[in-house]
């Protein structure tokens, strides 16, 4: 008993403060045995996207949830990593990995050019101009259809892990679980609190002694490589890319992930990731309902749950205590 | 020498002149009360001082160095701190992160950094609050929190701005005792209050704003009773009728 204590007083400090870490490493796990357990096609590919869509999602959450900075133009790094990936695979027949070092390096460039650019900017300019950055970059694509492929896109590159399903499982497992744990480690530690403070009061951050200007730019940077992480990845998978990884669509939909989950709170985006992932691609075949009931799952949600689901449990302890007030 | 320096300071906000050739200094140790009436340019000469507004002209020296066109966090960082009218603390975040964030910058080991917050916690008279939120604080604890963070720099001069606007009669008392401690343990402070029966027990000496210019300097009870102070709080008309 004695020797367990002392092994839990080694492990990392996020292990012991919070049992939500042994839940995702749990879960993250178990999914290790999902190719095993899951035979259907289908499910585990949507597993595998999901999976994307949480170090997308997340990453987002590090910017708008624990920064306060709501960028309407995050498919900028996710669409834009993965034209490069894929464009540096077609024509230069680069290995993958470097395809996908090089749209996370590209991101990194990007972030901190938009993090510059959009530094004394707030609320609604914040998202206007993050808004028209993959604006600018649709129309350049449809404007070189040689070179980027135009409406259609590009297609014909290279395909993760040979095109091997149970390969592409992995490598994104791995990713995810080792994007998860730097972000989370981002997040809970000394970066995360300072970035609260830049959301809550930008003044009163500045007064602390914080430079808010190199903790912004450090919030769009660490966050665009991760949605360019995730990006090449979904390109790299897919085989082929459209504009519409560009379009506002991807960019609305790591703000609906972190809501509808939970902002700044890591955890949350992951599950909005899961939810809207299964919801978007289970549903493919009904496309009318299909909007009817996404629309109507997010609205319920953030309706009875304004904090997302993450605050469910907050809200049950809330009713069970007025419960008993009474 | 001085450690905090004002050279001739001037802002203009459209037609208004919002502070004009302002100069004053503060030696170690010593508290200076800033008075005046409503928009006379006090909290503009603040944020002038702290860069939180760049000057049209003037120069701020903080320790012999001139920190004019600085931003604000690296003047914190050089040893100047200062609390908001209306306080800017983190609400979302607990009395402990809100002092935390200060502190961090010069403590690096969680261990250390922990003890000193809670020192900085005891110190401030919110021993037991170190875990509360701070949406959920009182105002006059919130007063509190934003100069436990100020101290938390370990700050060479403190600018209070208005420390008791919004108070109850009693929490003015308690923090004034508080800050009578804290000039006993020879903090320089630069403080701007309109309560002058608190900061007579303050500031041995103060400055009067008046259309952001400077019009009286010196001792306390010198200062408040000459004419032209009364003039600017309470008007010509009032002053002739005070005769």
């Amino acid at each position: 008993m004695e020797k367990n204590k002392k092994a839990i007083r080694r492990l990392p400090n996020l292990f012991r403060k919070n049992r939500l870490y042994w839940l995702c490493s749990l879960f993250l796990i178990i999914e290790l045995f999902f190719p095993l357990l899951i035979s259907n096609y289908w499910t585990l590919r949507i597993i595998m996207f999901a999976n994307i869509f949480v170090i997308y999602a997340t990453s987002y959450d590090l910017l708008a949830g624990y920064g306060g900075l709501i960028s309407f133009g995050h498919s900028i790094f996710f669409g834009g990593a993965g034209y490069l990936a894929g464009l540096l695979s077609l024509h230069l027949g680069l290995p993958l990995i470097v395809c996908i070092v090089a749209g996370c390096i590209a991101s990194l460039i990007f972030g901190s050019l938009l993090g510059y650019t959009c530094l004394r900017l707030k609320g609604p300019y914040l998202a206007v101009v993050t808004l028209i950055c993959p604006l600018i970059l649709i129309t350049v694509v449809h404007i070189s259809p040689t070179f980027l492929g135009g409406d259609s896109g590009i297609s014909g590159f290279s395909q993760l892990a040979g095109g091997s399903l149970h390969g592409q499982f992995y490598i994104v497992l791995l990713l995810t679980a080792v994007s998860l744990l730097i972000i989370l480690r981002l997040a809970q530690g000394n970066f995360g609190l300072l970035l609260k403070t830049i959301r809550e009061n930008e003044m009163g951050s500045e007064a602390a002694g914080v430079n808010t200007t190199k903790y912004k730019v450090l919030a769009f940077v660490i966050s665009g490589v991760f949605a360019g992480l995730g990006g090449t990845l979904y390109v790299l998978i897919m085989g082929s890319i459209a504009p519409n990884t560009l379009s506002p669509h991807f960019s609305m939909l790591p703000i609906v992930m972190i809501y509808l989950g939970g902002a700044s709170s890591i955890f949350g985006p992951a599950i909005g990731a899961y939810i809207l992932t299964f919801l978007d691609l289970y549903l493919l075949n009904f496309p009318y309902v299909r909007v009817i009931i996404y629309a109507v799952v997010i609205i319920l949600v953030l309706r009875l749950f304004p904090g997302g689901l993450m605050a469910i449990p907050m809200e049950i302890r809330r009713f069970k205590k007025w419960l008993y007030s009474t | 020498m001085a450690v905090l320096d004002v050279r001739g300071l001037f802002k203009h906000f459209g037609g208004l002149t919002a502070v004009n050739d302002l100069s004053f200094s503060v030696e170690e140790g010593q508290v200076l009360g800033i008075v005046g009436p409503n928009g006379s340019g006090k909290t503009t000469a603040f944020n002038l001082i702290t860069g939180f507004i760049k000057p049209e002209a003037g120069q701020v020296f903080l320790d012999g160095e001139n920190i004019t066109l600085w931003k604000p966090y690296r003047i914190v960082r050089k040893g100047m701190a200062r609390t908001f009218q209306v306080v800017k603390v983190f609400r979302q975040l607990s009395v402990h992160e809100n002092i935390k964030v200060a502190k961090m910058l010069t403590i690096k080991t969680i261990k250390d950094l922990n003890e000193r917050v809670e020192e900085i916690v005891s110190l401030v008279g919110l021993k037991g609050k170190g875990k509360e939120y701070a949406i959920n604080l009182p105002i006059g604890d919130l007063k509190r929190l934003e100069i436990a963070r100020a101290l938390a720099t370990d700050p060479r001069v403190l600018l209070l701005d208005e420390p008791f606007s919004g108070l109850s009669h009693h929490e003015v008392e308690e923090i004034s005792y508080f800050l009578q401690d804290l000039v006993k343990h020879g903090t320089t402070i630069v403080i701007v209050e309109h309560v002058l029966r608190e900061l007579r027990k303050i500031a041995e000496n103060i400055i009067v704003l008046d259309f952001g210019a400077k019009i009286a300097e010196g001792k306390f009870g010198d200062v408040i009773n000459q004419q032209v102070v009364r003039e600017a709080y309470l008007g010509g008309a009032a002053s002739a009728y005070n005769r």
